[in-house]
């Protein structure tokens, strides 16, 4: 009776140990997020006194308890230096790009010619993802269109292009901010493969093939053999993923796994 | 005497953009084309802000440019969803 | 500083410098959208080369203000602006590309066209035939 009671009582108090700990992590967690909206507030008054901070970090702590959001997976690495790197080479190309977009307005104007390129990126996760498409659409020249969350794939719309080699050269730039966004805050195994890649171990992604290279016969087959069969599971990285001869039909798609369908579940 | 003379000619260079935009405000054959417009009319607005707060040494307008940006944004990320909404229900 | 006055002098004409560039950016906004051809073209001209402006124009500000205190609401702002810019470009480019706002005759490679009619015939299918089977379900 008494053993019963006591092992009741400790399977209560681990579970109350147990919630506690949930609780301590997801404050952990949402710390950096808590102090970031704290200093937003103390510089929307100009006002860094104790007081006007702590009343700040009340209202974010209601903002965040009232507001919930799936919690950002953080890899929980950040590297100072390749950061630095990261904002120079940022600021400097969209300053470069800017003065671009100012020449091809009034040198080519109505004239000028863009593309829709599919980029297959390394990284998979919704950060990463996220964080690359975001740097190169704050670069002048190119937005990302859509994206693909379960092959990992942007299709970006990049202006002034000329045909397949100045698409190879998009990609290989978009690619590049990638290996400095790894490089920043990817997980171990991606900054493994990025050092792999550098050392000529491994190769970067394969690209799928342009629109504009494929033959116009075998596009409308693997089109149609996409719609009887070769469709993956558009969240879930399909076995095709990558593989150029399937090309873009075999992919997930991107009307459904994209973000702007995502919000209405 | 050199910060009246780059405002004379920021202030030109923003009537002469505002002016541009608002021709592709009235031409502008889709509702998208007229969000843009609205977004770039604002960041002029905000940039005239920034400059007469750079030339008179005070930050009053600060909290407006904070404000527009978001207000901005949420305008446009509406009209956008809306226009892709009604395509395809 | 050897000299307060060489000092003023320099910081005013950066900051002159600055409020020109600046400015010229939205002039370059302005330009790109009255000249370019289509809906997705004219996108890049009107977001992007404000980045860079009113980063310039915050620059003049703080430069002109001369107090560390002002700088945290100064980049408050143009942190808000990266922020968002980027996804409003995407949600109007998402729904000009959706709505064939832009014309194909300006593009020299389409690699999203193949995926997004095939998703499109598959909702129309779905409409109006049979229940058509769920991808990845069965």
């Amino acid at each position: 009776m008494s053993t019963a009671d006591s092992r009741s009582a400790g399977r209560r108090w681990r579970h109350l140990r147990a919630r506690a700990r949930q609780r301590r992590r997801r404050f952990v967690v949402e710390l950096p997020l808590l102090v970031g909206m704290m200093l937003v507030w103390g510089a929307l008054w100009q006002d860094y006194s104790a007081g006007n901070l702590i009343f700040g970090l009340v209202i974010s702590m209601g903002i965040v308890s009232l507001f919930r959001l799936p919690p950002v997976k953080l890899t929980g690495r950040f590297n100072v230096w390749w950061a630095l790197v990261f904002i120079v080479r940022f600021v400097g190309e969209v300053t470069v790009a800017s003065f671009q977009v100012l020449w091809w307005s009034l040198r080519y104007g109505p004239r000028v010619r863009s593309a829709v390129v599919a980029v297959q990126l390394r990284a998979r996760e919704d950060l990463m993802m996220t964080a690359t498409g975001h740097t190169m659409t704050l670069i002048p020249g190119s937005f990302v269109v859509e994206v693909d969350r379960g092959t990992g794939t942007l299709y970006m719309h990049v202006l002034n292009q000329s045909g397949p080699d100045s698409a190879e050269r998009f990609r290989r730039h978009v690619l590049d901010t990638e290996k400095l966004i790894i490089r920043i805050i990817g997980t171990p195994e991606e900054v493994q493969r990025v050092r792999d890649e550098d050392a000529g171990r491994a190769e970067p992604p394969v690209q799928p093939v342009l629109a504009a290279d494929r033959p116009r016969a075998g596009r409308a087959e693997s089109r149609a053999s996409g719609q009887s069969s070769g469709r993956g599971d558009p969240e879930r990285g399909d076995p095709g993923r990558g593989d150029p001869e399937r090309g873009d039909p075999g992919r997930g798609d991107p009307g459904q796994g994209g973000p702007g369908r995502k919000d209405e579940a | 005497m050199i910060l009246t003379t780059a405002a004379w000619i920021a202030g030109t260079l923003l009537s002469l953009a505002a002016v541009l935009v608002i021709v592709r405000l009235m031409r502008g054959p889709s509702i998208l084309e007229r969000a843009i417009a609205m977004d770039v009319l604002l960041a002029i607005i905000m940039a005239a802000l920034c400059v007469d707060m750079a030339v008179n040494h005070h930050l009053n307008h600060m909290a407006f440019v904070v404000v527009a940006c978001v207000v901005g944004f949420i305008g446009t990320v509406t009209i956008s969803r809306y226009v892709t909404d009604r395509r395809n229900t | 500083m050897p000299d307060p006055g060489l000092w003023a002098t320099l910081r005013d004409v950066t900051t002159a410098v600055f409020l020109v560039v600046g400015s010229l950016m939205s002039l370059t906004a302005a330009v790109g959208m009255l000249r370019f051809p289509d809906l997705m073209s004219r996108m890049h001209a009107a977001t992007k080369p404000q980045v860079l402006g009113l980063l310039l124009l915050l620059g003049a500000v703080a430069l002109q203000i001369g107090s560390w205190s002002a700088v945290p609401v100064l980049v408050l702002a143009w942190l808000l602006q990266l922020v968002t810019a980027p996804v409003s470009a995407h949600m109007v480019g998402r729904a000009g590309y959706r709505t064939k706002h832009l014309r194909r005759a300006m593009l020299v490679n389409d690699d999203l066209g193949a995926v997004v009619e095939q998703s499109a015939e598959r909702e129309r299918g779905r409409a109006s035939g049979p229940p058509a089977r769920e991808p990845g379900q069965t």
